[in-house]
């Protein structure tokens, strides 16, 4: 960990601060709901983590965040066995953003981002004028300068999600784990939050995975895609790589066209007729 | 308590079928109960002494008049808080729901003391009639309040705390003050089975069959509650409809059983659980499976109580069920799936204060203004008087170390109840659903039984070694889980059910011990001498000081475990030490007045409702609500019906409670 | 009603003339009183006209005795719940409450300057604080093993001894000569067993005193057997279904009243099947004795041997 704190602080960014995952799986009630997965996950550049309902997708990056233990395997990050962190130090090297936000009545939005320098000023320590720059700095990064003294359940969906977003961003992290981050948001804000990660992530040269339902949004935003299927890894590789109606296929189980924008993005539907009965259960 | 506990689809935790488990038992119970009734009359004999029951002789009237209506009714009420119990947690969607959630037993039993204590002719008219009129309105008061907030399931149980604690507290005056009343109200909250005679059967049997003809009739809009308001009213499900006639016939048949026995602990809570445990999934398996289970449970029960004689009487059942159903929840317990986190229920500030700390300053303010009233102000057999400096002795002797304790527990409660109520995120949870003031008491009642006359240094060592001790226990079964929130709520809730019943049960068997328990238990400060009180204001000082170690904690938590952890906090350690701090807070309040639950839920709500938001002034500012609260309600205590006094703890509930359901009212 | 229930008049032995006079309190008369009084009563109530000593009872047991032998206390606890279960007293009711007995008013007691506080073990707890106020006697007259009656009288006899002027040593003698008189007058072959109950209003419960109990001491005393033999709480009662009430063949059932609530009691158990046929109720054995403390002491105890003996004394030639 000292090491990467030492390259960090030597040349501004971490150069190349990543995931290694070695033959990793859980086991839920005696029933395997991951694994065993290997795979790397290098940075910085972004992630998708991809798959059917069930495909193990949430859990992988939970088990990354240390929000759940693996039942086999070994994670490293920055070649550091990820158990042997300390969950302070680990907090401020990777960020996560569960799923599912609380509600948080009364709480202010420059309250909210605050709370993304704990792991750096602890329980106990002064918030320094250092984390007040970070705080502001991250407030700015996001766009959320108008209502950073409203109540954050008062905001919009897309709003909200930008305030946690900049509580990550003041996290200072390397990394940031995000858990379906555009699920509950219409079209518009889902390309405004996704346009925002990517934004961060290469302003700030940090690495992110984040887990999408949406196969177009993914090969719109990731610079990598990792597909998941029943647990096990499927396939890893650029937007270009993935969106091919054979890979989809395979990941989906149905068939989908696959399209090219003029602007060289891709988009994938699926086939008229496809019924999805072969999709995984 | 929103804590979700029931097990989810896949789960079957017991690996035998509902048959077989109410058949085994009911098998035991059967074997049991024929032992029990050839001791009285061989079996050979048995047409005879049914028939001729009434010119017979002793033992034929015994297994007539007695034993066997007993085992009837034990069938018949265990049946009915099972369906009762099914029926609860199915509208409020509330695996903690029960009959005592929505104020049915306490209701009931106000019923019975004012009708006994003032109006004995509306007895005449059936104390079955007089019970259920009051759980009805107790029920009503509870739907009444949560109403404006669409009745969901949350505000409902909310609602029927504070009303369980408003009705309890009446009844605990009036009975303190009238207390040749008290053994026969004790005898009836503890659940005794003994009959007299079939009048009792004859009333739960038709009660029963009527309500269990009607949940059947009800059973597929009731399955569709599962889907939640919005998902059921999507289906067409009019719930405004529905909801009521169900818990309507809830309400009546626990009211019905509550009439007949007393109150029966644990059942109406543990076999709806049991049975989906046990695989009956469907609503309409377990509306059949739970009158079964229920009334096999009971009479097994009953049935085992009887076998074990204490001295020359025998447990109460309902202290039976209570002491075996609380061990159970926690045996079960890890075979629950932990649910998600339980949603909060809090009281959203309408409004934030800017500046939190001139709201603090002025409550300080009115805080000095009780303290002075409360000392200085107060009644001889002349009338008022109002202490001169002159009289500076006499209120050191008199009223100091009694301001001065409820100063420091209130102080004690109010930081608690803001740390627990923060780090479950659950504003329901006051100090004692940590089992903390429950374990206290435990002790208190322990010393009574094994050293009846007992001085104040012994009372301190009992309940602060009980108190450690329930701690260290409610750390150990809730350490797997890095101290989930809803693990302790649990934990407490087993403590605090076992605890009641011991303590119903010693009160009602009487002994020179029982106005004592009944006066420590409703928050006297009357005891308290110059060296508790000092003691207790050593650690609330200290508290108050150590309170902003907490504060980063206690901001963070409510954002979620997930959250939490990802900002880097060591859960367990965060929540291990939120624990320690408040059991001992708890302790030390509970040594002082008793185990007080009411300020401990309500102060943190009052610095909400003023507008403050962040952990420390709320810490700060919930000690001083609950400091002002306790010495005011001390004070008035002192002085209301002078010369006798009003218990703090009481009144505060008194006083407290009905502002609360306002209030809710209000906002909901 | 099953049964003749006699409701037995009590011998007053209390109406006798009125020593201890009371002055009308005010706050100045108070303050007097407090700095005059020595600790000791009897130098001031041996002066006829002086002011009467201050006497504040906590407890029952000490208030009937007290009252029973002209020493009139100026406060006592629950004092309209006593005067009405004791009506004799009303003519010399102390003029103060002190409130609930187990939370007597502290700062009250203060305020009257008692001489003198007679308690039981049940305020214990504020002992210390009682005994700054005053002189403090803690009385230990019921549980244990020891003659409850003898303790009664024991002290009575301190009461006597403590008050030379004030307290009227004839009333004592009058209430241990019929003691005495009524020892062993009834005799266990010849009159039937008794059952001490006291009816919850409920009409399923009762408690019952065995051997141990106030009223269990009085009913050995005058000779009669106890037909509750098993064992009891530390207070000699305990606490019972009416169906175990049942199992016990041939006694007599003394009904010990509480007014209102035995009546209730009654009133419901009349259409009880089981209650109609146990043994004592069937054969019109149950008697009503109306106003029996559980925790009585010497005046109680007289007046309950007495209407033990009326009551068994007048079937003697049908006995045996």
């Amino acid at each position: 960990m000292t090491v990467c704190l030492s390259v960090r602080e030597a040349s501004g960014v971490c150069a190349a601060p990543c995931f290694k995952v070695e033959g990793v799986s859980c086991l839920v009630g005696g029933r395997q709901i991951l694994g065993p997965v290997s795979l790397a996950l290098k940075g910085p550049q972004v992630h998708g983590l991809i798959g059917h309902n069930g495909s193990g997708k949430s859990t992988l990056l939970k088990i990354l965040a240390r929000q759940q233990r693996p039942s086999h395997g070994s994670i490293l990050y920055d070649g550091v066995a990820l158990d042997r962190l300390d969950s302070r130090i680990f907090a401020r090297k990777v960020a996560y953003l569960p799923q599912q936000t609380p509600f948080a009545p009364g709480l202010l939005v420059k309250e909210l981002v605050a709370f993304g320098r704990y792991p750096w000023h602890g329980a106990l320590g002064r918030f320094g004028s250092d984390d007040r720059r970070k705080v502001d700095e991250a407030i700015e990064m996001t766009g959320i300068t108008a209502f950073v003294n409203r109540a954050v359940d008062t905001l919009s969906g897309g709003e909200r999600q930008r305030c946690w977003l900049a509580m990550l961003v003041a996290q200072d992290a390397d990394c940031l784990l995000l858990d379906e981050p555009i699920a509950a948001l219409d079209i518009a804000h889902q390309i405004e939050v996704l346009s925002l990660v990517r934004r961060l992530a290469k302003a700030r040269s940090i690495s992110v995975v984040v887990v999408l339902h949406d196969i177009n949004m993914a090969a719109r935003f990731c610079d990598e895609i990792v597909a998941l299927h029943s647990g096990k890894l499927l396939a890893q590789g650029g937007p270009s790589e993935i969106m091919t109606p054979d890979s989809l296929r395979r990941i989906y189980g149905i068939d989908m066209e696959v399209f090219r924008q003029p602007g060289g993005g891709f988009a994938a539907l699926p086939e008229p007729g496809a019924s999805g009965q072969g999709a995984p259960r | 308590m929103p804590v979700n506990i029931l097990p989810t689809r896949n789960d079957r935790v017991l690996r035998v079928s509902p048959g077989l488990l109410v058949l085994s038992m009911a098998g035991l119970a059967l074997l049991f109960s024929v032992r029990l009734l050839t001791g009285l009359v061989p079996i050979a004999e048995w047409p005879d002494a049914i028939w001729a029951a009434d010119g017979g002789d002793v033992p034929s009237l015994l297994f007539v008049y007695s034993h066997l209506p007993r085992i009837a009714i034990s069938i018949l009420a265990g049946a009915a808080l099972g369906l009762a119990g099914t029926l609860l947690q199915q509208v409020l969607r509330n695996p903690l729901a029960e009959p005592t959630t929505l104020g049915i037993s306490t209701g009931a039993q106000l019923a019975l003391v004012i009708a006994l204590l003032w109006q004995p002719w509306l007895l005449d008219h059936g104390r079955e009639t007089v019970a259920i009129a009051g759980a009805l309105l107790a029920a009503a008061a509870v739907f009444a309040v949560a109403r404006s907030g669409q009745s969901s399931p949350l505000s409902l149980v909310m609602a029927g705390l504070v009303v369980n604690m408003t009705l309890g507290a009446i009844s605990g005056v009036a009975v303190l003050y009238n207390h040749e009343y008290l053994s026969e109200l004790f005898v009836w909250q503890s659940g005794r089975l003994e009959q007299s005679g079939w009048s009792q059967v004859l009333f739960l049997a038709p009660r029963l069959v009527c309500a269990f003809i009607v949940s059947l009739l009800l059973t597929r809009p009731l399955a569709l509650m599962e889907l939640g308001d919005e998902g059921a009213q999507s289906l067409g499900l009019r719930m405004a409809g529905f909801r009521p006639v169900a818990l309507l016939v809830a309400v009546a048949l626990s009211a019905s059983v509550v009439a007949a026995v007393g109150v029966i602990a644990f059942v109406g809570l543990a076999v709806p659980t049991l049975v989906s445990l046990a695989g009956a999934r469907r609503l309409k398996e377990r509306l059949l499976w739970a009158p079964a289970f229920g009334g096999s449970l009971l009479w097994l029960a009953d049935q085992l109580v009887q076998q074990v004689a204490i001295g020359n009487t025998t447990l109460p059942t309902g202290v039976a069920t209570a002491l075996l159903g609380a061990p159970l929840l926690l045996v079960l317990l890890p075979g629950l799936r932990n649910a998600a986190a339980p949603p909060a229920v809090s009281f959203a500030a309408a409004r934030r204060l800017d500046r939190p700390w001139l709201a603090v300053s002025m409550g300080l303010a009115v805080l000095g203004l009780a303290l002075l009233g409360a000392l200085a102000v107060g009644k001889t057999m002349g009338g008022w008087t109002v202490a001169g400096v002159d009289a500076a002795d006499f209120v050191a002797r008199w009223r100091g170390a009694r301001v001065l304790a409820a100063l420091s527990a209130g102080t004690l409660l109010g930081l608690a109840g803001t740390m627990i109520q923060r780090m479950t995120g659950n504003a329901l949870a006051s100090p004692e659903i940590l089992g903390i003031s429950s374990g206290a008491s435990l002790g208190a009642i322990a010393l009574t039984v094994v050293l009846p006359g007992f001085g104040l240094a012994s009372l301190t060592a009992a309940t602060t070694a009980s108190a450690g001790l329930s701690l260290i226990i409610m750390l150990a079964v809730s350490r797997t889980t890095e101290f989930s929130p809803q693990r302790l709520i649990l934990a407490g809730v087993a403590l605090g059910t076992i605890v009641a019943a011991l303590s119903e049960m010693l009160i009602a068997t009487g002994g020179s011990s029982r106005t004592f328990l009944l006066s420590w238990m409703s928050g006297s400060t009357y005891r308290v001498t110059w060296d508790t009180a000092i003691a207790a204001a050593c650690i609330a000082t200290v508290s108050l000081f150590a309170s902003p170690l907490f504060a980063r904690w206690l901001d963070v938590l409510p954002l979620g475990e997930s959250s939490a952890r990802s900002l880097g906090m060591n859960i367990g350690q965060a929540r291990g030490c939120i624990a320690v701090a408040c059991a001992l807070m708890t302790a030390g309040a509970t040594i002082v007045i008793g185990p007080l639950s009411f300020v401990g839920l309500v102060a943190p709500h009052l610095a909400r409702a003023v507008g403050i938001s962040r952990a420390l002034p709320h810490l700060v500012a919930a000690a001083i609500a609950g400091s002002t609260i306790m010495v005011l309600a001390d004070w008035l205590g002192r002085l209301l019906i002078f010369p006798w006094q009003i218990p703090a703890g009481l009144l505060a509930a008194l006083v407290g409670g009905p502002y609360f359901l306002v209030l809710m009212w209000r906002r909901a | 009603m099953p049964g003749d229930l006699c409701a037995k008049g009590s011998p007053d032995l209390c109406s006798r003339k009125d020593r201890a006079t009371v002055l009308p309190i005010t706050r100045r008369t108070l303050l007097r009183a407090a700095s005059l009084i020595p600790l000791v009563a009897g130098d001031v109530a041996a002066q006829p006209n002086a002011v009467p000593a201050r006497v504040v009872a906590l407890d029952w047991a000490s208030s009937e005795t007290l009252l029973s032998l002209g020493v009139a206390p100026i406060a006592i606890t629950e004092r309209d719940r006593f005067l009405s279960a004791n009506p004799a007293f009303a003519a010399r009711a102390p003029i103060h409450d002190l409130g609930a007995p187990w939370e007597p008013n502290l700062e009250l007691i203060d305020a009257l300057a008692p001489s003198i506080i007679y308690t039981s073990s049940y305020t214990k707890m504020v002992e210390p604080q009682l005994r700054r106020i005053s002189n403090v006697v803690v009385t230990d007259l019921h549980g244990g093993r020891r003659d409850q009656l003898a303790r009664c009288a024991g002290f009575a006899r301190t009461v006597v001894t403590a008050f030379p002027g004030l307290a009227d040593g004839s009333l004592l003698a009058a209430m241990e000569q019929t003691l005495a008189r009524n020892r062993a007058v009834l005799s266990a072959p010849r009159h039937p067993p008794v059952l001490c109950v006291y009816l919850h209003s409920n009409g399923r419960f009762a408690n019952v005193f065995g051997l141990n109990s106030f009223a269990g001491n009085v009913v050995a005393h005058v000779g009669l057997a106890n037909a509750w033999a098993a064992p009891t709480n530390s207070n000699g009662f305990d606490y019972v279904g009416i169906e175990k009430l049942a199992a016990i063949a041939s006694a007599r059932m003394l009904v010990l009243g509480d007014g209102a609530k035995t009546e209730r009691a009654l009133k419901t158990l009349k259409t009880s099947a089981l209650w109609n046929a146990i043994p004592a109720v069937k054969a019109g054995e149950v008697r009503l004795f109306p106003d029996v403390a559980m925790y009585g002491a010497l005046p109680t105890a007289v007046r309950f041997s007495q209407m033990l003996v009326d009551e068994f004394a007048r079937e003697k030639p049908d006995a045996g």
